[in-house]
């Protein structure tokens, strides 16, 4: 129970700390479901960012954690005070503003156009992936090994820079110790870890359920995000990107149902977890948070720059759950570049500053987490290394998949393969084109994502569309190299879920450009 | 018209998109309901059973007794339906194609194994049971005098069985486990050698020996201290996924656990195939000898027990790396306490020449 309770408090308060962050919603409406999921995340994102900041100035876990307490009740006192300012402002008043922040606030949903039937699935969806993301303990191998054990190194007093963590051993030639600490992935980012351990810090004890409560809203979260992302584009494009993002079967499972009915029997615990305390969700949750916040601090003026900078800190946010979380952050900034959405020129002058500040304050998130991931050992994905001109030509070009990475010829069970071994180039595709069509883990997102394209002369004149599907298509370009180059059995990472589980991260910007592309089809048809 | 089909086109894509939310709500209701029925734990049971092949299950039960002393062995087979439930069989049931390779083997070999079977669907199935295999009905009396036990489908009555009984009739020390669902740590603490040949059924960290053996372990060794994990031979599975040290490793937090070059041996599991072929190459127990403690705590198997004498370098890195036990262990495709031996340091030093 004190588990629990512990967990509800750091929930609490991160929100709370998230809300401290927003701008006042008398200045820019949303309805408590969006201000909901944005605090939430933004609070996630602070708490990481600041978290792994302090851990890399060489503070034990225990300045964070009474920072985070320090700051929650902070929080709490602001968003009391700002409480009040806005009743006595606004209560009784009969202005346009009154009714129309009146109206945003009415309910959960408030002012959305989303129909009752919307809104009862987006209800039902998002508190079904809470519990089940709650319904067992910590049960996954990643989550286990890479992110709770990090954690509990936290938890137990340990710093980051703590021989559980860095102690590990290889081949000595000149005869010195072998034997060393076990650590799987040690230089991943600690956000998961430290937010597990925040939670058990406060229970005084590690319930491998409860310290994952706080990791239980990102499918909630999520198509929220998208709503108010695309609330400064149409009431309908916010509607439909909800709906789109939250019918995505790959935010809850992957592939499910793909090998028959049977595998009703065993959801919530196969082999194939989306939700419950992995790294993919969150780095999808924190891309489209960011994603939306730029784009509402891009199309109107009103708290830009806060907009900006928390849109930023998501961004590095995303850099805290998952090492791609960087490659992703790298792709935002050059699909803004790419797309002209830097360029402070004309009308556009506002919206790219407001870009520059997001990724300005991104890059001072990240900074902190780069020096102190410098000092941990990488044992097996050290990708810089892979990533030259010559072996991505050499893939290019047809060179031969890794088969000696394959278990079966390591065991030496398998020498037709060693002898014909498939090219690389020729399997790459087809995982990437078996993805978009996979309906059981996409529905038709992916298709449609690539039929709204901004093909068409006006569409591409809008910075904002060109930069969201940079972005997407920026991602799937940089994945494509990634696997292009990766030093492992291609086959064998699409055994685990590769690309699959890296397509999710950008589920956010595709869902946004989809319902602002056909919203926008929808008022030309209805138009004619 | 040309403009419009594109248009018609997005939108009957979106809506079959929603549609699929049918997807989610579907997996959303299931897993609540699924994990309600183990009281929101994770659990074995909640995990689909997979299958065993019948021709290497028959390779392991013979390389039990290696050297052939498999001759003249009896064998009782508990069960002949591939799942409980089923009240038919079929010549193609595995447990059928695994007497028959028995039975074949038995005969190249001329071991002269002695199969005995107890199942209710033993009628239906006398067609296809060669002639030699005898049939029985009461499962606890056909243990009497027999070298082994295989239990080839998980119903209820053999199930229930206590381990202490199976320990009392059986002549010899092997329980062969191809269903997964015996209690494996009951076996072992009567002494029997629990063989698990099935599938394994669900994820490795919920292994309820390992998870007992985890237990054990935390009462035993105080917060704070290092233990030495030393595997006695190369281990004898390679999955990746049978690295039980891992889980051990994140489940005993704040105890130090070391291990050897561990870079490799929790890098992915290509890697740790290649720890385990290094390992067999550097061979440290080359320069060891086994020993037997005077005590074992938690498994009651006595004779073959994991512990060695330390090699010069582990006896250089247990000075080095302050460590107050060392844990012996044979790494196989199952979690067995027989399997696993941790001792204080001065005890593994001593390497049984003399009491610490």
């Amino acid at each position: 129970m004190i588990a629990f309770l512990a967990a509800v408090v750091v929930l609490l308060l991160t929100s709370a700390i998230g809300a401290a962050l927003l701008p006042r919603v008398d200045a820019l409406l949303r309805s408590r479901w969006e201000g909901f999921a944005l605090a939430l995340v933004a609070g996630l994102a602070l708490v990481a960012v600041a978290g792994t900041a302090l851990l890399a100035a060489g503070c034990g876990f225990q300045v964070v954690e009474w920072v985070f307490l320090g700051g929650g009740v902070l929080a709490l006192g602001v968003l009391a005070r700002g409480s009040a300012r806005l009743s006595a402002q606004w209560s009784g008043s009969d202005s346009t503003r009154a009714i129309q922040l009146r109206s945003a606030r009415r309910g959960l949903f408030g002012d959305s156009g989303l129909s009752p039937h919307a809104r009862a699935l987006l209800l039902i969806l998002g508190v079904g992936a809470v519990l089940a993301s709650v319904s067992v303990p910590i049960n996954f191998f990643d989550p286990l090994l890479h992110f709770a054990y990090k954690g509990k190194v936290l938890f137990h007093g340990g710093e980051v820079i703590d021989p559980a963590l860095t102690a590990l051993s290889k081949a000595q030639p000149d005869g010195g110790n072998e034997f060393g600490r076990m650590v799987t992935h040690p230089n991943y980012p600690f956000g998961l870890p430290l937010l597990e351990a925040l939670c058990a810090r406060l229970a005084g004890e590690w319930d491998a359920r409860w310290v994952k409560l706080p990791l239980a809203f990102w499918s909630l979260c999520l198509p929220a995000a998208v709503h108010f992302g695309l609330r400064s584009v149409a009431p309908r494009a916010a509607a439909l990107g909800a709906l789109l993002t939250a019918a995505t079967p790959m935010l809850y499972a992957r592939d499910f149902l793909s090998n028959g009915y049977k595998e009703v029997l065993n959801a919530g615990v196969g082999h194939k977890p989306v939700l419950g305390a992995g790294a993919d969700l969150p780095v999808a949750a924190m891309i489209a948070t960011a994603c939306a916040l730029l784009l509402a601090a891009r199309r109107q003026s009103v708290a830009r720059a806060r907009l900006a900078w928390i849109a930023g800190l998501c961004l590095g946010g995303a850099v805290m759950m998952k090492n791609e979380g960087l490659a992703m952050f790298g792709v935002v900034a050059l699909a803004l570049g790419l797309a002209g959405a830097l360029i402070p020129r004309g009308a556009q002058r506002g919206a790219a500053r407001a870009s520059l500040l997001a990724l300005l304050v991104a890059v001072a998130c990240v900074v902190p987490w780069m020096s102190l991931r410098a000092e941990l050992p990488a044992i097996d994905e050290n990708y810089a290394e892979h990533f030259t001109p010559e072996r991505i030509w050499h893939f290019l070009s047809g060179g031969d998949e890794l088969v000696e990475k394959n278990p079966a010829v390591i065991a030496g069970q398998s020498d037709d393969l060693l002898a014909n071994p498939p090219k690389r180039i020729s399997l790459l595709p087809g995982y990437f084109l078996l993805e978009f069509v996979d309906v059981l883990s996409w529905g038709f997102l992916w298709i449609l994502f690539f039929l709204c394209l901004p093909l068409s002369r006006s569409s591409l004149r809008d910075p904002d569309r060109r930069w969201l599907a940079l972005a997407v298509l920026g991602a799937i370009a940089c994945y494509f190299l990634i696997l292009l180059v990766t030093p492992w059995y291609l086959p064998l990472l699409r055994e685990k879920g590769i690309p699959e589980r890296l397509l999710l991260h950008m589920v956010g910007p595709a869902a946004m450009l989809v319902a602002w592309q056909l919203s926008t089809r929808f008022q030309e048809d209805n138009s004619v | 018209m040309g403009d419009a089909w594109p248009s018609r086109l997005r939108r009957v894509f979106l809506r079959l998109h929603l549609v699929l939310a049918v997807v989610p709500l579907i997996y959303l209701a299931s897993a609540l309901g699924n994990t309600s029925t183990t009281g929101f734990r994770a659990e074995r049971s909640l995990y689909p059973d997979g299958s065993y092949l019948p021709y290497q299950v028959r390779n392991f039960i013979l390389r039990s007794w290696p050297g052939g002393r498999a001759r003249g062995r009896v064998i009782t087979i508990w069960g002949l339906a591939d799942d409980p439930s089923h009240d038919e069989i079929e010549e193609t049931t595995r447990s059928i194609r695994l007497i028959d390779h028995l039975v074949e083997e038995s005969a190249r070999l001329n071991l002269n194994l002695q199969l005995r079977v107890v199942s209710p669907l033993a009628e239906q199935a006398k067609q296809w049971l060669p002639a030699k295999v005898k049939v029985m009905s009461d499962p606890v009396a056909a243990l009497q005098g027999a070298h082994g036990v295989m239990l080839a489908c998980a119903r209820p009555e053999y199930l229930a069985v206590s381990a202490e009984t199976i320990a009392a009739g059986l002549r010899g020390m092997f329980f062969f486990d191809l269903t997964g669902k015996y209690d494996g740590g009951a076996i072992d603490r009567t002494g029997l050698h629990y063989m698990n040949y099935g599938p394994p059924i669900g994820p490795p960290w919920l292994d309820p020996e390992l998870l007992e053996y985890t237990e054990y372990l935390r009462a035993k060794v105080p917060e704070g201290d290092g233990m030495l994990l030393i595997p006695v031979l190369p281990p004898e599975s390679v999955a990746g996924r049978n690295r039980w040290f891992l889980f051990l490793n994140e489940q005993l937090l704040p105890r130090r656990l070391y291990l050897w070059r561990t870079e490799e041996a929790t890098a992915t599991s290509v890697q740790f195939r290649q720890w385990a072929l290094d390992y067999r190459e550097f061979g440290p127990w080359q320069e060891t000898r086994r020993w037997q403690p005077a005590q074992r705590e938690i498994t009651g198997v006595r004779q073959t027990g994991p512990v060695r004498t330390l090699s010069a370098a582990e006896r250089a890195a247990v000075e080095e790396l302050d460590v107050q036990w060392v844990t012996f262990f044979r790494l196989n495709a199952d979690f067995r306490f027989q399997d696993w031996e941790t001792l204080p340091v001065a005890t593994a030093l001593a390497g049984g020449e003399e009491s610490p």
